[in-house]
């Protein structure tokens, strides 16, 4: 247990050998990535451990993942990659 | 405004208030670092009250909103790539809000351990995305004899169970580059993710993605990450290759409790 010690400044961050970010980032890829990513604080195994608005925000971002990525095509919650090679349906 | 909550965006090592000043939040409000034995949490405070925008019942219609989520997306994308541009930093989820900073201080306590392990393995490193399209179907068969000419309906079925061949190979080939570019990838990264594919088909093409990579590397390592992508694009000229990054390391940060 290192508690309370101070660490000396780990490497580099990232930004400092990339300055610059390459382009202006894609919406898509920063929801999937703000919404479906990151860390969960409020996992879902231990609700019982939970503030209720951590639980209630968990909820609403489901609501928002599904309802509106949709529109715009972004389905990461719909974990079965298989769904897209299976459009065998030929007009 | 009546009630607030603190809003959380990343868990990070010690960062300098010059990195925060600048920065404005999810509700255009300056951002903090609260700190706790040797870990930040960087916060801003938001209105929770029923008027409030982060307010229970207006979180839940503005989530549904997509110009709203799309603000609030980009406002939380933002502050956390700035901090990790400065310090390693663990994203977290957007619209994480506890009560107050004493909530805060409460959390970076209980997963201390889990959060000093994560930036330790995030020092130094950031995240990159790579999507593979790859063309699913082959290039389309001979010109269609007109309806009516002599053996039509049995070229018709000839050309259909080909179209369905090449289809089946397309597939084949798509899924194999997706291994192979992932393969290649992941020799110059610590830890690789494949993300769930999106069905969604990009402007102007109809062509699925087959490979939706993320990639943690080492950031002395990221040149030639990049120019691994590069000459990918040269072996499979077919394929689109789209390169995105770097970010900060949102798919590699997990914290379980023990």
């Amino acid at each position: 247990m290192t508690e309370g010690r101070e660490r000396a400044p780990l490497t580099r961050p990232y930004g400092s050998a990339l300055a610059a970010p390459p382009q202006p980032a894609n919406l898509a890829d920063i929801l999937e990535r703000v919404l479906d990513k990151g860390i969960v604080i409020a996992g879902d195994i231990r609700i019982n451990l939970l503030d209720i608005e951590l639980l209630t925000i968990k909820i609403r971002l489901l609501v928002a993942s599904v309802d509106k990525a949709q529109e715009m095509g972004i389905d990461w919650w719909r974990r079965d990659p298989m769904l897209s090679g299976n459009d065998s349906g030929d007009g | 405004m009546g009630e607030t909550g603190s809003y959380l965006y990343a868990i990070a090592e010690p960062v300098d208030d010059g990195v925060l000043g600048r920065l404005r939040g999810v509700a255009k409000e300056p951002v903090r670092a609260v700190r706790h034995r040797d870990l930040v949490a960087v916060v801003g405070t938001v209105d929770t009250s029923a008027t409030g925008s982060f307010g229970e019942e207006a979180l839940a219609r503005n989530l549904n909103d997509l110009g709203w989520l799309e603000a609030a997306a980009r406002a939380h994308h933002a502050v956390v790539d700035s901090v990790a541009r400065a310090v390693p930093a663990a994203p977290l989820r957007l619209a994480t809000i506890v009560a107050d900073d004493d909530g805060v201080r409460d959390r970076l306590e209980r997963w201390h351990d889990g959060f000093r392990r994560a930036l330790d393995e995030l020092a130094g490193r950031a995240e990159w995305s790579v999507k593979v399209y790859a063309p699913s179907s082959g290039p389309d068969a001979e010109p269609v004899p007109p309806a009516g000419a002599p053996g039509a309906g049995a070229a018709y079925l000839i050309r259909r169970r080909a179209a369905a061949t090449a289809r089946d190979d397309a597939l084949a080939r798509a899924a194999q580059t997706a291994d192979d570019v992932h393969a290649e990838l992941a020799r110059h990264a610590v830890d690789t993710r494949r993300l769930a594919v999106h069905d969604h088909r990009p402007e102007g093409g109809d062509t699925p993605m087959s490979l939706n990579g993320a990639y943690l590397v080492p950031s002395d390592r990221a040149d030639a990450f990049v120019a691994t992508v590069r000459a990918l694009r040269h072996r499979y000229a077919d394929s689109r290759i789209e390169l995105a990054g770097p970010w900060p390391a949102y798919s590699f940060v997990t914290v379980d409790e023990s």
